[in-house]
């Protein structure tokens, strides 16, 4: 009952402000009940609490096999958990601040998410893991349909919808075949871990599952939704979709496929070659791409696919950085979106070209921005560079090639985040950028300080957060 | 035979009520006490306080499965007669008569649910369409209504012909209609006895509206006024699907060639169903012509009951019936209140009526099979019943793969009606009743969806002592 909370009551204060009609705009709903969860998590984590954190009832029997609700909070679902509370805490924080007063079922469908999102990173069976997984794209696809903008918008939605359809059913395939043919007892992880290991050719199966988690993360041939619908969607949705959406694809591979299916095919070397190549190709086109949103969402990709490379390293250090890498991406992004966010309401940015010389007349979001970019580039004392040291340091002695293909990525990455606060920040000042100074919200020094206080507190005392994956 | 005497009797009364009642809505009234009685009838008979069922022991049996389902095919029909109580005197003025056919039809399926000899299935067949004629041809000054009735009674009567050869043959070959007897047969007549398998399979293939025999579904459920071409997908559809089952339970598997004979025959069915009815489906531009086709694609889904039939597979199509039936109801009565039919028409519909616009959400998505809905848990059900043998793998993927292209065409209407403005601002008005109807059936939609055992709860109330 404890840990379905974090579930139910975004999801029923989500279904309230959604389906009731208010006049007053109700967005403190949303900042209250992420805060509350926040709070909730952490008192869940750091105190020893004396209860147990796994929790299973039966929920419905189909043939011989039992489906349960079946929620855990522990290792790295936790920290997922944590990361998603935070997230949105501070992405309601932000809004509350700029005041941009969206209606009331934008953020009703903001909540709804949230609470899919908990449950993807709680849910122990693998019935109501898909569940989750999907409820979480419904909210998703009427936030990008009715807020989003530019022309291409119902095409990229349409785009996404039916890509992470095809995914997911896909998945379902695999599941059916799971519970009907291979029989566990139950779906409960646990259970299905057991017959899967013990039947040994099943590498259609493990396909089945890995298309439908490359499509949410996304890799590389399956990406192409991605860049679009980031383009399109409004920031807080982007947020969502980069931050937590991609990490649900990186979760469940790590708590579902690597569990069930240990290795996916023969030879794990050439499919990681493929996701390398993606990597590469990802930082090219970031490097050469002008519109803002699009180099974020290119850098994602090539971030996560770094963080898939090293989950198959084998090697217990690449997992943990991997894990670190996870969280930390996180955070990261959701600084950079919003001070893209913040840009972009205030100068009207679009792309690289559009705007240049903030820093001369609004110089704490130019901090703000380069501070996150560095932390992009995982520069030392930030967190990502813990992940990034550890993931590359156990792809070199798994395989020299993907270490050199993810090093490559590290310096391009480098390249295109300088490249692009260099062209917003430096220069004449052009577009929108009048010579008058420009004032900084006070809150929004908490919101930005905040993201950088934990950034670089996981990157000088990085034990917080691996106490936390080992529980 | 408490079902079928309930329902004649029905039928009977509502020949009548047209002289008593002018109010039409106490028809609706009349129609929804009538469908509680039937119910009732339909309880008692399950108790074992049967009307002349010893009478009749070659005709008829009490089968709690298919009473069950008669059961549920009563409810839907409550839930789609009172959504429906202002509709139905749009295609004409003679509500009575209206009344009439669908409890005449009504009887049909409660021979369907009781008998347990091809002839008899024959018979509950035929009184189960010829209602259905009349109905699509109902709109009298519309073209497209009589052509829909035209095409319905042509196709109808020639399946019907396939129906009675098949009929004949395993009569031929086994001696019996008997269904528990025709299970065996002269080994000299195999040849004919298969054939009559296969002939039997296709026309009630035609009643169902899966391919190859799906070409009239499209132009009839388009032509027929949308009123009744609601009742077809949901009610009828279900009932043939009844039969169908309980007609092939019938079918012993008796060699590793009769089983892959038998699974080919079914997957091509399934397969070539999905096929035509999803492409098709794309390429609409009437929502309503869209419906239709989707409609030929959720029977090809609900082949799959069929494919291993046991216990599992019986109670995956009840549940499909159900989830599709609500979903269908829903769908069509929105299809009655906006303007036009086409895609055009639902534009902007979110803000002229949020509720509308939102119980359709939930149907398309239930019909598209996304979780928190029943139809997920609907196809979820129906497809792991077929999953036996590890080859069907392909057969189920191919079925979920094509489910994606159906996604496609639900979501256009979502898009319509939530991402695109309408030149009409006029808001839609629903009575109180409507309102507190399509927000049930949404309920219920998602309760199904996240509590499935609901509906064996329901079930075992029924059959308890």
């Amino acid at each position: 009952m404890l840990l379905s909370l974090l579930i139910l009551l975004p999801l029923i204060a989500g279904a309230g402000l959604t389906f009731i009609k208010h006049n007053r705009s109700l967005g403190f709903v949303g900042t209250a009940v992420s805060i509350y969860c926040l709070v909730y998590t952490l008192f869940l984590l750091f105190t020893n609490t004396p209860v147990d954190l796994t929790v299973a009832y039966p929920w419905f029997k189909l043939g011989d096999t039992q489906a349960n609700i079946a929620l855990s909070l522990t290792g790295l679902g936790a920290a997922m958990v944590l990361l998603t509370t935070l997230v949105y805490t501070l992405l309601f924080a932000y809004f509350y601040t700029i005041k941009k007063n969206y209606k009331n079922s934008f953020y009703g469908l903001l909540l709804i998410a949230f609470g899919g999102l908990n449950g993807v990173f709680l849910a122990q069976d693998l019935v109501l893991f898909y569940f989750f997984w999907e409820i979480v794209l419904i909210p998703i696809y009427f936030l990008i349909g009715i807020w989003g903008s530019g022309k291409t918008k119902i095409a990229a939605n349409t785009t996404f919808f039916l890509y992470t359809i095809l995914g997911s059913m896909l998945m379902l395939g695999g599941i059916i075949y799971i519970g009907f043919y291979l029989r566990p007892t139950s779906f409960l992880l646990t259970d299905v871990v057991k017959v899967t290991s013990s039947f040994g050719n099943l590498q259609t199966l493990a396909w089945l599952f890995l298309i439908a988690f490359a499509i949410k993360i996304p890799l590389f041939p399956l990406h192409s939704w991605q860049p679009a619908v980031y383009k399109t969607s409004s920031t807080p949705v982007t947020v969502i979709l980069s931050a937590l959406m991609a990490k649900m694809g990186l979760f469940a591979v790590v708590n579902w496929l690597l569990n069930m299916f240990p290795s996916i095919c023969p030879n794990t070397d050439n499919l990681l070659y493929i996701v390398g190549f993606g990597l590469f190709y990802a930082s090219l086109i970031a490097l050469t791409t002008k519109n803002v949103k699009k180099i974020v969402a290119y850098s994602s990709i090539a971030h996560l696919a770094l963080i898939f490379m090293s989950l198959y390293a084998q090697s217990e250090m690449g997992t943990k950085g991997a894990y670190f890498q996870m969280f930390s991406h996180g955070i990261v992004v959701l600084g950079l979106w919003l001070s893209v966010d913040y840009m972009q309401r205030k100068y009207k940015l679009t792309d690289i070209k559009s705007i240049s010389g903030i820093a001369s007349i609004d110089p704490c979001i130019a901090i703000f921005f380069t501070f996150f970019g560095l932390a992009n580039v995982a520069l030392p004392l930030t967190s990502s560079f813990i992940g990034e040291f550890m993931m590359l340091n156990a792809l070199y002695t798994y395989n020299p090639i993907l270490c050199v293909i993810g090093c490559t990525g590290v310096i391009l990455s480098a390249a295109y985040t300088l490249r692009l606060s260099t062209a917003l920040l430096f220069g004449e000042r052009s577009g929108s950028v009048s010579k008058k100074k420009q004032k900084f919200p006070k809150t929004l020094y908490l919101i930005f300080g905040v993201i950088s206080v934990i950034i670089l507190v996981l990157g000088i005392y990085p034990s917080v957060l691996f106490n936390l994956f080992q529980n | 035979m408490n079902i079928i005497l309930t329902s004649a009797l029905s039928g009977i009364i509502f020949m009548f009520s047209g002289f008593v009642l002018k109010d039409k809505r106490h028809q609706s009234i009349l129609a929804t006490i009538l469908f509680i009685v039937m119910i009732a009838s339909a309880a008692f008979q399950l108790q074992g306080y049967g009307i002349m069922l010893d009478k009749y022991p070659n005709m008829i049996e009490t089968d709690p499965y298919r009473i069950a389902f008669f059961v549920i095919l009563c409810l839907v029909g409550i839930y789609y007669t009172l959504v429906n109580r202002y509709n139905f005197s749009k295609p004409g003025s003679k509500v009575s008569d209206y009344f009439a056919l669908i409890f005449i039809s009504f009887t049909g399926i409660a021979v369907l649910a009781s008998f347990n000899n091809l002839i008899l299935m024959f018979l509950g067949i035929e009184i189960l369409s010829i209602p259905l004629y009349a109905l699509a041809g109902s709109a009298k000054h519309k073209m497209k209504s009589t052509e829909a009735a035209v095409k319905y009674f042509l196709m109808g009567a020639f399946s019907t012909g396939i129906m009675l050869m098949g009929i004949t043959l395993i009569y031929g070959a086994s001696g019996s209609f008997m269904l528990k007897n025709i299970t065996a047969y002269a080994f000299d007549f195999q040849t004919i006895y298969y054939l009559g398998w296969v002939m039997l399979i296709l026309s009630l293939c035609f009643k169902v509206s899966v391919a190859p025999m799906h070409f009239w579904a499209p132009d009839v459920y388009d032509g027929t006024p949308t009123v009744f071409s609601s009742y077809m997908i949901t009610i009828v559809k279900g009932a043939g699907f009844m039969t169908f089952l309980t007609v092939l339970a019938s079918f012993k598997i008796t060699s590793q060639i009769v089983a892959d004979n038998y699974r080919f025959l079914l997957s091509f069915i399934i397969i070539l169903t999905l096929i035509l009815g999803n492409f098709s489906a794309l390429k609409q531009t009437s929502v309503k012509r869209m419906l239709a086709y989707s409609s030929v694609v959720q029977a090809g889904f609900m082949m799959f009951a069929l494919f291993e039939i046991s216990e599992e597979s019986k109670y995956a199509l009840l549940y499909y019936t159900v989830s599709y039936g609500l979903a269908s109801v829903v769908l069509f009565y929105v299809l009655t209140r906006v303007k036009k039919v086409t895609y055009k028409g639902f534009n902007g519909l979110s803000e002229r009526s949020p509720l509308l616009a939102f119980s359709s959400v939930v149907a398309l998505l239930s019909l598209a099979g996304i979780p928190f809905t029943s139809g997920f848990l609907a196809k979820f059900f129906i497809l792991s019943s077929a999953m036996k043998e590890p080859s069907n793998l392909i057969l189920v993927i191919a079925a979920l793969v094509l489910a994606v292209l159906s996604v496609y065409y639900y979501i256009k209407v979502i898009i319509a009606m939530y991402f695109r403005k309408s030149t009409n601002k006029k808001k839609i008005k629903l009575s109180f009743t409507t309102q507190i109807l399509l927000i049930l059936g949404t309920v219920l939609t998602v309760a199904l969806g996240v509590y499935p055992d609901l509906l064996k709860m329901m079930l075992n109330c029924l059959n308890s002592h």
